[in-house]
């Protein structure tokens, strides 16, 4: 298991600061906008997060999907490929996931494997149409991951509301999987999707930092024209960059569909591919931080969910994470100047 | 019969959504900075339109409002990007989701409980509205800075090479502050233009994508502004075109598809200009902060 350095737990302790400095910031400007009683924002929040231990196990759980997806956007990341396509990545899993586990009539531990196989390779092949057309051709991968989520929306609500359909529900999502096949829980609302995201952990590590091919990516995402004069095949690495990473993204996914929803639809994502993108440069791509700042992005977010009882807007949460950008780019600031 | 006129007028009329805000993140990257918040910075100036119907302000007022409230996202890019010299990508990220959630926070505090009457924007000719006009006046004005003019050399110049630009005695970084800055306004206005007439109103995901697709623009129009209006026709073409389909309901696609065929279109018609251009025109200091 890596272990934290020096340097990187210094740059941790400023980045908590910094996380929770503007989250009580903007806690403080919706209690104002809002005219709530700022009290009970901070209650809320605390009681829904490390207050009760039902509160604490659900930050965790959804870490487990945060951490999914940060350790497959960080292959890509690392690699210098911007991948915006962790949503459809995502729901690409989760298809493919519901669909094995609907379809598939064999027993528990061979349906299970199978059904991650499946959910790995189609977001693997998802993501590697935009590393294709980059690799190939140049397109920006900014675009072709943000124009490809629109179509795998498409694709979930097609499939949710077509031949997978729950036909007792009026909305497109599919039925639910048999009850052998649903995860079971660790501590109620924690179930057992964390402890395969804290596995993915050291193997996204090993990938990334003890293994040739994890070494010539590295390269690739530090600068392309040293990987070309060492003789890297840059857009080959750039191609298999997006396939890993999608297909990382998607598992994350297939836990959504045997951890928490036991079905698939396409509101399931959460915007966890699009908040993801925080949590990993928060971990600037290093898998064992990356377990870290999901776990403080969790915390943040279910915080803010937890404002809705008050009539806080959903849409407050994407406020708050956007700013935890910017607490990324200062975060580099800082050290630079600093440390 | 359809005349050329009754078939081009819908494209043409749609068209400022996807001009305006190319155009203005075309200007952004001339100058050598990349506006990836365009997305949520239309969000916030769509609001912020209603917002000014809200307020009694007319259709003007409106647009006003939502091109106004484009200015502090430039600032704050230009600011990180520039003064602080940090990563203008991840900054771009930011003001997106950070756009969205203050539009979507505004809208649902404020706005959703009212009953807000938003009067469209008439036509002056040919069945167009002033935005129209405007969107080819920009048009005209940016082929004429960027090929006639001292100043259109002067952001070629801080976009191609910010280091040259600095030694010929030019403020880099007064001239990416005007750029960004005015890019991020003519988004807010775009924004606000799809809310105040096309739409006539807010919804969460009205944006969808626009912004995103105007940032292909500029990549498919090789920052140059005619290639990109071009495109900004052929993008309102492909919209159009499914809007019809989805309407009719061909039989060929389901209808989940047909409503994201703009997508797939922009995906499409982008990786065709990228198989087929000779050279791209990118400005060579493009995503790069400047540091003397």
């Amino acid at each position: 298991m890596p272990v934290l350095k020096q340097g990187d737990l210094k740059s941790l302790l400023t980045l908590v600061a910094l996380v929770l400095g503007l989250f009580i910031v903007s806690l403080v400007a919706i209690s104002l906008f809002m005219n709530i009683d700022l009290g009970a924002v901070f209650y809320h929040v605390y009681e829904s997060t490390v207050g009760t231990e039902f509160g604490f196990l659900s930050v965790l759980r959804r870490t487990t999907y945060l951490l999914i997806v940060s350790l497959g956007l960080a292959v890509a990341f690392s690699s210098g490929v911007w991948n915006i396509g962790g949503e459809g990545q995502i729901l690409w899993g989760a298809i493919l996931a519901a669909a094995v586990a609907l379809l598939v009539a064999l027993p528990a531990p061979a349906v299970i494997p199978l059904a991650l196989i499946a959910s790995f390779m189609a977001g693997a092949l998802w993501g590697l149409i935009a590393g294709f057309l980059k690799a190939r051709w140049n397109v920006n991968e900014i675009v072709s991951t943000m124009m490809l989520n629109f179509v795998a929306t498409a694709t979930m609500t097609q499939i949710a509301g077509g031949p997978l359909r729950d036909p007792v529900v009026l909305i497109a999502q599919t039925k639910m999987i048999p009850e052998e096949l649903q995860f079971p829980f660790i501590v109620y609302p924690l179930n057992a999707a964390f402890v395969f995201a804290l596995v993915l952990v050291p193997v996204v590590y090993v990938l990334m930092h003890k293994s040739v091919l994890g070494y010539k990516m590295r390269i690739v995402g530090g600068a392309s024209t040293v990987a070309a004069a060492a003789g890297i095949n840059t857009r080959r690495m750039v191609m298999i960059s997006m396939f890993v990473s999608g297909g990382i993204c998607a598992l994350a996914g297939a836990m959504l569909v045997f951890g928490h929803f036991f079905r698939a639809q396409a509101a399931m994502t959460g915007m966890f591919g699009f908040y993801a993108i925080v949590s990993t440069l928060l971990g600037k791509s290093k898998p064992e931080l990356m377990f870290f700042t999901s776990l403080l992005l969790s915390f943040i977010i279910t915080g803010t969910e937890s404002l809705r009882v008050l009539g806080v807007p959903g849409s407050f949460t994407q406020l708050v994470v956007g700013l935890m950008f910017i607490a990324a780019v200062l975060r580099e600031f800082s050290s630079r100047r600093i440390i | 019969m359809v005349s050329g006129m009754e078939l081009l007028v819908p494209i043409l009329e749609m068209s400022p959504v996807f001009s305006l805000a190319a155009f203005g993140q075309l200007l952004s990257q001339k100058s050598g900075v990349y506006d990836l918040g365009i997305e949520g910075t239309m969000t916030t100036g769509a609001v912020f339109g209603v917002l000014g119907a809200y307020m009694g302000l007319n259709s003007w007022g409106c647009l006003f409002l939502g091109s106004l409230v484009g200015i502090p996202f430039g600032a704050a890019l230009f600011f990180v990007s520039e003064k602080l010299k940090l990563n203008q990508i991840v900054v771009g990220f930011g003001l997106w989701l950070i756009g969205l959630g203050l539009a979507g926070s505004i809208y649902t505090v404020v706005l959703a409980p009212q009953h807000i009457e938003i009067e469209a924007i008439r036509a002056v000719a040919f069945g167009l509205d002033p935005i129209f006009y405007l969107s080819i006046g920009l048009l005209v004005f940016l082929i004429f800075l960027f090929s006639r003019t001292k100043y259109g050399l002067i952001v070629t110049a801080v976009g191609e090479n910010p280091r040259v630009a600095d030694t010929a005695g030019i403020n880099v970084e007064k001239v990416r502050a005007i750029c960004v800055v005015i890019g991020s306004a003519l988004a807010g206005l775009a924004g606000s233009y799809v809310a105040v007439d096309v739409v006539q109103g807010f919804t969460y995901t009205m944006i969808a994508g626009y912004g995103w697709m105007a940032f292909a623009l500029v990549i498919f129009g090789r920052w140059k502004p005619i290639y990109v209006f071009a495109g900004s026709l052929l993008f309102v073409a492909i919209t159009g075109i499914s809007a019809r389909m989805e309407i009719l309901g061909m039989g060929f696609l389901p209808p989940n598809y047909v409503a994201v065929l703009p997508y797939i279109g922009v995906l499409v018609v982008l990786t065709l200009a990228m198989i087929f251009a000779k050279e791209t025109g990118m400005p060579a200091g493009l995503g790069q902060s400047y540091t003397k």
